[in-house]
């Protein structure tokens, strides 16, 4: 979902240049046909991309059972639609792409959230993403997939050094139809979208000089598109969700302007076996329970949330694992958004079921466009 | 002063204005030229100076500290290392290139033989818009964001030009341009800088790309030619500096930004000293002409003064009316020449940019800095000028005595009778000025300066001031005895007042003095240089790119090039050229390369001693390095000597194998055979090429496959075309000196004019006499204009003279001194009796105005003063 987020960042920055270098993005349309390990890897036909990876880890009981929530998310911002009669570009600072990468982490117990971010034009190999397969970095932040299907993430600061391997535990869910997620209503307001909805996860954290083993649950989106926000939209509820018995949700909410839900909204649900249905509008409810407002920013986000999609039987309350798991990303896309882990208890048919996950709320800070 | 003082001045010097108009006049008019070409060379001096630094602040922006390597550049690698360092705040990677850019023409013409003349020479700088935000300041009209901008610069092809260069180059948004640097490249204008931080340097001669497409466009690929770092804490600038420096490989150095402008300053010193004593002269010959006015003032008003000291007047406010006189010309002639010292600025402005691009570095300067400390300086120094010079007479004037009869007029004072004792006087001091100049001519540098050059010249120019009292006793003396009426009179009238007819000659022969000495200096030089490229430029054609002609480009083009050339049938030998401007000893020295084998066989360098094929051999045999004498001399080296070069792989030392003449750039080379270059220094590129024919070869085809072979702009010279064109650059930067001497001659001649006038003035009576006694208007004019010529004459001859020994001095010391040249000293016969013949003629011609005012003196009223 954080494609939005990017694209908004991009809406900020870079108005068209000339309708002609517009055009040549390429819009995401129905009918893409995907094909693995190939659209892992990067898509420079297309405006904006995003490798976006979180989770809940889990220290071993005897080493004290501490719980963690992380995220980290590749950005790649394209500058200019290649150019068929564009000369061959050779040095090493050759421009094409803005790269930023977000990560979070939660220590569950303590509440404590922190985050940090890079941001890389990917000079000298600086910072990358390549085509053909998962491998995406900025400096020493990397995800990137092995031979063996595995994607090893590593991630750096503000205390916090996370070394992790991701195992697929079920292939990767094209979500929407046609192979595009649509955004709003028009052709190509619309990305491409899949995600790993289970990853096995395990490695190491450490922790403000403290290391840890981890293993625990992980969720990667994978998202690229050219111009999926319309006008008049707002921001965005995004939220994923694994459930203990194998199956997993995700829900987003368009949010216009002046309120009401844009009826692009949608979701998937995937079963246990990999199987997945899409969710059009109306076929789930996505409601908030309360609110919170940020002493940093000011801004008013929806904490806590009814999630009904009676087609399925589901019925679910979610809370936020802590409140103040706001991102202000003022040295690389300069958005302020709120991303955090959450747990969720209900039903799901005759089944009561538990879960955690991870939600994002976009377009809640204070307005005006972001310049830079 | 008290008050009874300035109405009486005022009357005085009304009726002066009255009745002298055409005299004071020129005086005003000399005191004017001299001060408005001192002003101009100063302002023009300051303000390029001051260009080139706010240019060099404008691109170095909050730059604190930069790491650079010269032309070859620095690894990129660096950039994260040195980003990273302990002290950085920030760091921004540089490629810098000037280039020429144009409007596309119709056609895919070149630049052939000769120097490109179309297009702007810019400064096109590669930066990270992303980091360089921080560092220099960029506006873009359309109110661009920083990442519109990006945007636009991710284009391969994108390029910001300034407002200024897409007026000139007469393009917009959108449209294409040309820039030529070691290739021709097409770039797209995306944008347009306002003038605001770095788009101001070079008066807007900035084109902007990013790094990336500067590094392909440029071939630096894998090279920056600068990271700039910002610190943490300026203050701790050395400490950081050392870090950095720990860092660094050999061959690249960090340094302040400012160093480069302080470089440039320093060669600049000298040739301003140079400008400043040659603007200076123009103002010492002014001076002689007040002097001359004012004596001649004196006395003609001795009957005056002496009818106003019996009224009770002091001596000393005789001194002072006559003083504040001076001052008052001079004021006069200041204000005049600080308007005309503005106008003439422009012109010098360009020539002394001129003469800074072609010798020491790309500038663009166009605006005069009006700086009120030199308009101050200016007027102050006219005026104090007129004054000193005005102190002599007026003294004399406090010497006439209250009762002292106003008859005998042009007798006395300073412009008194001929006084041999005077004469001996200012002879033995001439001669013992000579003597001086001669032993201080001997003497050393002085921190670099030659001061005691400068000194013997100023003496020698005194010595030529204080024989010319005896040069006019002595002429007028050797004419009496000839026959001729009106030559005979003309003798008299030299004669009659040796005093200040010396005065006028002392600064006529000064002026030309001055002037022979620079003509016998620059045409001895432009002869060695002419000699030096007939025996040292052996190849038929040459070939550069086309950016090679903007002074330090630093342009250079892949060495494949040459395979090309070598290919085209009819071509014997290619000798592919490279100069590198590298780090050495905390300054910038210039390594180049040239194919030893090749010049060995067919090239020849001019060695100070030994043969230049023997040398040249033995050096690439060896290993050993050759060095242009102006190199040995500013470092003090000599044949056999060893010097240790910083290279990628440590220092190299390098043995001098030979010193050879070298007349192109003023700090020298160190040259090592290109092969050695490579394998020490791993380059691979080259800045020119010089290409022998086989004998039976047909030149213009060999030019024309040249021409296909070789990039469209790359600049192909014919021997002979290249010779010109240095020869073009010398005359260009000379081309001021002569202005500037030539206003010296002029101020000069304007003295001669008012010295005669006077003369005849004072000698109405005799003239009128002469007239009675039958003698035609013919005649009396025949007879001013004769004592003209003879005027002219005499000082031609002296100054001829002592410009010959000065000219010594020049080339031998100050020259040698201050640049490190040898020049061949050689008397330019007809070109110096050509300016010298031209001189006497115009002092001749001077004569006119006051020969005919004498020739229509009315007798009678003239006998009648009587």
């Amino acid at each position: 979902m954080t494609l939005i987020l990017a694209a908004a960042f991009l809406l900020s920055i870079l108005p068209p240049a000339s309708a002609a270098e517009e055009a040549r993005w390429r819009p995401a349309l129905p009918g893409y046909v995907y094909a693995f390990p190939r659209d892992h890897g990067a898509h420079p036909g297309f405006r904006t991309e995003w490798w976006y990876f979180s989770g809940h880890l889990k220290a071993p009981q005897e080493e004290g059972g501490e719980r963690f929530a992380f995220m980290l998310t590749f950005f790649r911002s394209g500058l200019r639609p290649p150019a068929p009669d564009d000369p061959p570009r050779r040095s090493r600072w050759a421009l094409r792409d803005l790269h930023f990468a977000h990560f979070a982490l939660l220590d569950v117990r303590a509440k404590r959230h922190r985050h940090t971010e890079r941001f890389s034009r990917g000079a000298l190999g600086e910072a990358g993403a390549e085509e053909g397969g998962l491998n995406v970095w900025i400096r020493d932040w990397r995800a990137g997939m092995e031979r063996d299907g595995a994607i090893r993430l590593a991630a750096e600061g503000v205390g916090a050094k996370l070394a992790l391997v991701l195992a697929p535990r079920k292939p990767p869910v094209v979500h929407g139809r046609e192979g595009v997620s649509q955004k709003a209503e028009g052709e190509g307001r619309a990305s491409h979208y899949y995600s790993f909805t289970r990853l096995a996860a395990q490695g190491e954290l450490t922790l403000d000089g403290r290391a840890f083993r981890v293993e625990g649950s992980a969720w990667m989106d994978h998202e690229f598109g050219s111009n999926q926000l319309a006008p008049g939209q707002a921001g965005w509820d995004w939220l994923s969700l694994q459930l203990a018995d194998g199956r997993e949700l995700m829900l987003y909410h368009m949010r216009r302007e002046g309120g009401g839900i844009d009826p692009q909204s949608s979701g998937t649900v995937v079963d246990a076996d990999g199987r997945a249905r899409h969710l059009p509008r109306d076929a789930f409810r996505f409601e908030p329970a309360g609110t919170w407002k940020s002493p940093v920013t000011g801004a008013v986000y929806p904490m806590g949330w009814r999630v009904r999609v009676p087609g399925e039987g589901i019925e679910l309350e979610v809370r936020p694992l802590a409140e103040d798991q706001e991102l202000s990303t003022e040295g690389s896309t300069r958005v302020i958004y709120w991303e955090g882990g959450v747990e969720a208890k209900g039903r799901w048919g005759a089944e009561s079921v538990t879960g955690v996950g991870f939600a994002e709320l976009v377009g809640y800070a204070a307005k005006g466009r972001p310049r830079f | 002063m008290s008050a009874p003082w300035l109405p009486l001045l005022r009357r005085l010097g009304w009726r002066r204005l009255r009745q002298e108009p055409f005299r004071l006049a020129l005086t005003v008019a000399g005191v004017a030229l001299g001060v408005a070409v001192y002003l101009a060379i100063q302002l023009a001096n300051t303000s390029a100076v001051r260009a080139f630094r706010n240019s060099l602040d404008a691109i170095a922006g909050k730059t604190h500290l930069h790491a650079a390597g010269g032309d070859a550049g620095i690894p990129e690698e660096l950039f994260p290392k040195l980003r990273a360092a302990e002290g950085v705040e920030k760091a921004a990677p540089v490629v810098q290139q000037t280039a020429w850019l144009r409007r596309p023409g119709p056609g895919e013409e070149r630049w052939t033989r000769g120097a490109p003349s179309q297009g702007r020479a810019a400064l096109v700088l590669g930066v990270d818009l992303l980091g360089d935000a921080a560092f220099r300041g960029y506006r873009a009209e359309g109110a661009l964001s920083l990442g519109e901008m990006l945007e636009r610069m991710a284009d391969p092809r994108g390029i910001f030009i300034t407002r200024a260069l897409a007026r000139e180059l007469g393009v917009g948004e959108g449209e294409w341009i040309e820039a030529e640097a070691a290739r021709r490249l097409r770039f797209r204008v995306r944008g347009i800088l306002q003038p605001a931080g770095l788009a101001e340097a070079m008066e807007g001669r900035v084109a902007l790309l990013d790094i990336g497409v500067a590094q392909e466009a440029f071939e630096r690929l894998g090279r920056l030619d600068r990271i700039d770092l910002i610190l943490k804490d300026p203050s701790r600038l050395e400490e950081v500096k050392k870090r950095v420096e720990a860092l660094l490989p050999p061959g690249v150095i960090a340094e302040r930004p400012v160093r480069r402008g302080e470089d440039v300053e320093k060669m600049l010193a000298s040739f301003r000293l140079n400008l400043t004593v040659l603007s200076v002269i123009a103002l010492l010959v002014g001076s002689f002409l007040i002097f001359n006015a004012m004596s001649a003032s004196v006395v003609r008003r001795r009957g005056e003064i002496a009818r106003l000291r019996a009224l009770g007047m002091t001596a000393r406010q005789v001194a002072l009316l006559f003083a504040a006189e001076a001052a008052l010309i001079g004021l006069a002639g200041s204000v005049l020449g600080l308007g005309l010292g503005i106008l003439l600025a422009r012109g010098a402005l360009r020539a002394t940019t001129l003469t800074i691009r072609n010798l020491y570095a790309f500038l663009e300067a166009g605006r005069v800095d009006l700086d009120p400390l030199l308009l101050g300086a200016a007027l102050a120094a006219g005026t104090g000028v007129a004054l000193l010079s005005g102190l002599g007479p007026a003294l004399a004037a406090a010497r006439v005595a209250p009762a002292e009869g106003a008859r005998e007029l042009g007798a006395g004072g300073v412009g008194g009778a001929p006084n041999s004792r005077f004469i001996g006087r200012t002879l033995e001091g001439a001669l013992l000025a000579s003597a001086a100049a001669f032993a201080l001519a001997r003497l050393p540098a002085w921190g670099g300066v030659p001061l005691a050059g400068y000194l013997a010249a100023a003496l020698a120019v005194a010595a030529v001031a204080l024989a010319s009292p005896a040069l006019a006793a002595g002429g007028a003396a050797l004419l009496r005895r000839l026959p001729g009426r009106a030559l005979w009179l003309a003798a008299h009238g030299l004669g009659r007042n040796p005093g200040r007819n010396a005065v006028t000659i002392a600064s006529l022969a000064t002026a030309m003095a001055m002037l022979a000495s620079l003509v016998i200096m620059v045409e001895s030089f432009r002869r060695t240089v002419a000699v030096w490229t007939e025996q040292t430029l052996r190849a038929d054609l040459y070939a550069a790119p086309a950016s090679r002609f903007i002074k330090g480009s630093g342009a250079s083009f892949a060495e494949e090039a040459l395979d090309r050339v070598r290919g085209i049938q009819g071509v014997a030998a290619v000798d592919g050229f490279r100069s590198l401007r590298v780090p050495w000893r905390g300054e910038w020295i210039s390594l180049s390369a040239g194919d030893f084998g090749v010049l060995a066989e067919r090239g020849r360098l001019l060695f100070t001693e030994g043969d230049s094929a023997g040398i040249v051999r033995r050096a690439r045999e060896r290993g050993e390095a050759l060095v242009t004498e102006t190199f040995a001399l500013r470092f003090g080296l000599k044949r056999g000597d060893s010097v240790r070069l910083p290279a990628p792989g440590g220092e190299t030392a390098l043995r001098v194998a030979g010193v050879y003449y070298d007349y192109t750039t003023e700090g020298g080379h160190i040259v090592v055979d290109r092969e050695m270059l490579r394998r020490v220094w791993g380059d691979r590129r080259l800045t020119s090429m010089a290409v022998y024919l086989a004998p039976e070869a047909d030149r213009a085809r060999v030019s024309r496959e040249m021409e296909r072979a070789l990039d469209p702009s790359m600049v192909l010279i014919s021997n002979a075309g290249l010779r010109r064109r240095v020869l073009e650059v010398f005359d260009q930067t000379f081309a001021i000196t002569y202005a500037l001497e030539g206003v010296a001659v002029l101020v000069a001649l304007l003295g001669v004019a008012t010295a005669l006038s006077s003369n005849v003035l004072e000698r109405r009576r005799e003239i009128g006499v002469l007239r009675s006694l039958g003698l035609t208007r013919r005649g009396v004019a025949g007879a001013v204009m004769g004592e003209a010529g003879l005027l002219g004459l005499l000082s031609a001859l002296l100054g001829g003279a002592a410009g010959a020994a000065l000219a010594a001095i020049l080339i031998f010391v100050i020259n040698k001194q201050s640049f490190g040249w040898t020049i061949r000293y050689g008397l330019p016969w007809a070109p110096l009796a050509g300016y010298l013949a031209v001189a006497a003629a115009a002092a001749f011609a001077a004569g006119a105005v006051p020969a005919r005012a004498a020739a229509r003196a009315p007798i009678a009223q003239a006998v009648r003063e009587e």
